[in-house]
């Protein structure tokens, strides 16, 4: 919601129309400096109608504690503040800034004032502002000066020391280097002194794979010295008889030291790689799931199985369910219940879209990550994880959970999306419906209503009545017109039972002829104007149907020729078996139908639009339910040169006969 | 067939009680009507009317109740007025001591016709006698031939007892279940299929055309009637 205003305020904003890609990157690192550039970053940016990119520019080396946590916070302040976060890996910080800034089409890049440059920089002549400059190309460059914040050391940064972790280290080498110089003095025999510096340059490459920068030079410097004095002649001397043997020497010592970095950066690389696959594969996890699974509990239920297993926690997901605030029962599949606590601090969070709970600013006291599912517009619930006592989230992990979360969101959105959709049609079409029973049932129901009135107030004038043929006439219209009633009430209430289901099936063996001839008594009137025959094959099976219903299934049918046809004209019914059917046939020498509407006259409430008289239209929709019921089939075809055949068949079941005593 | 015969007609719709009241005086009858079962019941103690017709839906007593009340102390032959699609409901009622029943809405024919049949004399009468004669079926009990337009019918044993049972019901509905628990016994219950053989077996016999019986009529789904004449 909060955001959605804020996207209409700045279209109104007529400053905002001239700058369509607009996006600002700030590179961030572990310095507490970042925090202020991350805020002035928002600050420019929510003006502009931007979203804005945060970098942070991983280095092989390691960092510390503390500021891993000083990270950790930046990022997550960027994050609460909308910015998108980005980490990369790159040996050489502007390299990585440029790749980054062009994929994502940077268009200002915002940094901080170095407060201090490390001694490489100094040694080496490096200034990271100027190559940034000189590589931006395109991109502005803005240098932020943050205000005075206090820091322990200016000026020059000392490398940094990291006692324990680097003493293993500088130990490894060491002792590495002192048990090659064994081995190589065991091999003098058989090789030179060339060879033995051979045998040192491979130990410091493969050192490079397990050691860091500093303690690999001191295997290099080491290796050197040691190859001087033992095994250079004059041997045990740090003199050197040949001009050719020092400057193997110093080749040795830079190829070592090159050699050394080399594998330590491939190594590194590698590392990073793997990391970055690692991450890779798990978003891509999540994509799949949601991509495969045929219904949202599918999600939910894999989403949760994976964010375990990710994340060696258990979690709880507690969804709106279309409504405007978070249901008051967690879904079903959740591991474990929110107490009350717990749930109004996953409240707090659904209503504030911001992280709550343990690895947070907001209410860390709990064991408990809250996460808000926030889809394109709407918040659709709350993820909360609940993760070991010991565990630590580390930036990029907690930033898997956030891609996770928000893919899950969008999945339920979507699915909520097309729920209401379904819904809004379900209604739409119950509503059409509804508004053709109505139409039906009061057209076709005034009609007759009419003629009876009239006829009766007829009778009642005694002009009228004492003649007789008059009398007779308007009598007859009065029983016409009740009979039309009473067909088409009975219509009305044969659909919303066959559609309800309620309809129950009465299925027992029947005389084929007492059906017809149930059908032909009722209907002896209807077709005294017409030519009606019977062909009914004499060795019919019994029929094993509803005998009501074929009975309305056969009058339906026949009235609807009598309905469409002038008098005089030729009925016949057909009745035969053929394989393991029972076929029924009403054939006429009228009009016919029209082949486009062979099919839809069996649909609900449609009328041929040169219908004589009225009619529901339901007739003959009625009659396919019924005989779909009874696994038969009903189609109607033209005949050859004239009329129109309607044709259902019912299946012959097989008849038991028992012994009878 | 009597005239003058007395006849109530019992139904909470005061439109049904006059029509019924004006067709049937046209016919000789006398009526007397009762808008409750309680009223019914009075009148019938009262009065005793030869044919009681009876409509399903009172204020304050359903017909089912009423009918097994009346059961218990008369035997007045009792006409149901039922609705379409309630076959269950039909047999039901005749199984439970109704002797016939009219489906809404109905011709004052087809009421004449119920009501001849009401008044015959029931089953004890009936085969007291030796000689049955309707249209051109003539049954001869003593001698069990049946004729049809004078000629000897051979019929199964089965098919005998088919036709005397529906003659004993001289015109009125008689229920699948009756039949079969008549011919059969209790336990075949369900096997209706046979009941349709025997049906089409003694129409091809007796009737002029078999596909359109004139005296062996179906009720649909409920059972079957002898017409009499």
């Amino acid at each position: 919601m909060k955001q959605k205003l804020k996207k209409i305020n700045s279209i109104n904003n007529p400053s905002v129309i001239k700058n369509e890609n607009n996006k600002v990157m700030v590179t961030i690192s572990p310095s507490p400096h970042s925090e202020y550039l991350i805020k002035y970053t928002e600050k420019i940016s929510s003006g502009l109608k931007n979203n804005w990119l945060v970098l942070y520019v991983e280095k092989s080396e390691k960092l510390s504690e503390k500021e891993e946590r000083n990270l950790t916070k930046n990022l997550k302040l960027a994050r609460e503040l909308g910015g998108e976060v980005i980490i990369t890996a790159a040996e050489n910080i502007v390299n990585g800034i440029i790749r980054i800034a062009e994929k994502n089409n940077v268009s200002k890049i915002i940094i901080g004032k170095p407060l201090h440059r490390s001694i490489k920089d100094i040694i080496l002549g490096r200034n990271f502002i100027d190559k940034l400059l000189k590589y931006s190309k395109e991109i502005n460059i803005t240098i932020v000066s943050p205000p005075k914040v206090k820091t322990k050391k200016r000026g020059v940064i000392l490398p940094k020391f990291n006692l324990k972790k680097n003493f293993k280290e500088y130990l490894t080498s060491i002792s590495t280097i002192f048990i090659i110089t064994i081995l190589n003095l065991l091999l003098l025999r058989i090789i030179d002194y060339w060879s033995v510096a051979m045998i040192y340059l491979a130990t410091v490459s493969i050192l490079g794979i397990f050691l860091s920068r500093w303690p690999i030079v001191l295997a290099a410097l080491l290796s050197a010295l040691i190859w001087d004095f033992i095994f250079i002649p004059p041997i045990f001397t740090f003199y050197i008889g040949k001009t050719k043997d020092s400057f193997m020497l110093i080749m040795y010592f830079f190829v070592a030291i090159i050699t050394g970095n080399l594998t330590s950066k491939l190594h590194l690389k590698e590392i990073s790689l793997r990391k970055r696959e690692k991450r890779i594969t798990e978003l891509y996890e999540i994509s799949n799931i949601i991509s495969n699974s045929t219904d949202i509990d599918e999600v939910i239920e894999k989403s949760i199985k994976l964010i375990e297993k990710t994340f060696n926690s258990k979690v709880n997901i507690i969804l709106t369910n279309g409504k405007d605030t978070l249901d008051n029962i967690s879904h079903r599949l959740s591991s474990f219940k929110l107490n009350n606590k717990s749930f109004y601090t996953a409240l707090w969070s659904f209503n504030n879209e911001k992280n709550a709970g343990r690895f947070t600013n907001i209410l860390d006291k709990s064991d408990i990550m809250f996460i808000p599912l926030i889809a394109s517009n709407n918040v659709v619930g709350v993820l909360s994880v609940k993760f070991t006592e010991n565990y630590s989230l580390d930036i990029e992990q907690e930033d898997l959970l956030q891609n996770f979360s928000k893919q899950i969101a969008m999945a339920i959105e979507s699915d909520l999306l097309k729920e209401l959709n379904k819904k809004a049609m379900i209604q739409a079409e119950s509503e059409k419906l509804y508004k053709i029973i109505l139409n039906s049932i009061s057209h076709e129901l005034k009609t007759p209503l009419t003629s009876i009135s009239n006829a009766a107030n007829g009778l009642k004038d005694k002009k009228m009545f004492t003649k007789s043929d008059i009398r007779n006439i308007l009598l007859d219209d009065i029983i016409e017109s009740s009979d039309r009633m009473n067909r088409i009430v009975g219509n009305l209430l044969d659909m919303i039972r066959l559609e309800s289901g309620k309809l129950k099936l009465n299925m027992e063996w029947n005389d084929v002829n007492d059906i017809i001839s149930t059908v032909l008594k009722k209907m002896n009137n209807d077709l005294k104007n017409y030519k009606f025959k019977k062909e009914i094959d004499k060795k019919l099976p019994l029929l094993y149907a509803d005998f009501v219903l074929i009975e309305q299934v056969l009058t339906n049918i026949i009235l609807n020729a009598i309905q469409h046809n002038k008098e005089g004209i030729q009925i016949i019914l057909k009745i035969f078996k053929k394989g393991n059917y029972i076929y029924f046939v009403v054939r006429d020498n009228g009009i016919g139908i029209p082949k486009t509407e062979q099919e839809k006259v069996f649909d609900k409430f449609y009328r041929i639009s040169r219908s004589k008289t009225g009619g529901t239209g339901l007739g003959l929709s009625i009659c396919r339910s019924i005989i779909e019921l009874h696994n038969g089939k009903i189609y109607a075809e033209n005949n050859k040169y004239d009329g129109v055949s309607f044709i259902f068949y019912l299946p012959v079941n097989e008849m038991k006969i028992k012994e009878i005593i | 067939m009597k005239q003058g015969a007395v006849i109530l007609v019992i139904d909470d719709e005061v439109q049904i009680r006059r029509f019924l009241k004006m067709s049937l005086n046209t016919y000789g009858y006398k009526v007397h009507e009762a808008k409750t079962a309680e009223e019914a019941m009075m009148i019938i103690t009262s009065v005793r009317p030869d044919v009681i017709i009876l409509d399903l839906g009172l204020p304050d007593m359903n017909g089912f109740d009423f009918l097994k009340k009346l059961r218990e102390w008369s035997s007045i032959p009792v006409i149901v007025l039922t609705v379409k699609d309630s076959e269950e409901d039909k047999i039901t009622l005749l199984e439970n001591g109704a002797d016939d029943y009219l489906t809404k809405p109905f011709s004052i024919g087809e009421l004449q016709a119920r009501i001849k049949v009401a008044l015959r004399h029931n089953l004890k009468d009936e085969s007291k006698n030796a000689v049955f004669k309707s249209k051109n079926i003539k049954i001869d009990f003593a001698k069990r031939i049946v004729y049809v337009n004078d000629n000897e019918v051979k019929l199964t044993p089965t098919e005998y007892s088919f036709i005397t049972f529906l003659v004993k019901y001289s015109g009125k509905v008689v229920t699948q279940n009756q039949i079969m628990k008549e011919l059969w016994g209790p336990n075949m219950q369900d096997e209706t299929q046979y009941l349709r053989i025997y049906a089409l077996q003694i129409r091809r016999k007796i009737e002029e055309d078999p596909s359109n019986p004139k005296i062996l009529i179906t009720e649909p789904g409920v059972g079957y009637r002898l017409v009499v004449e």
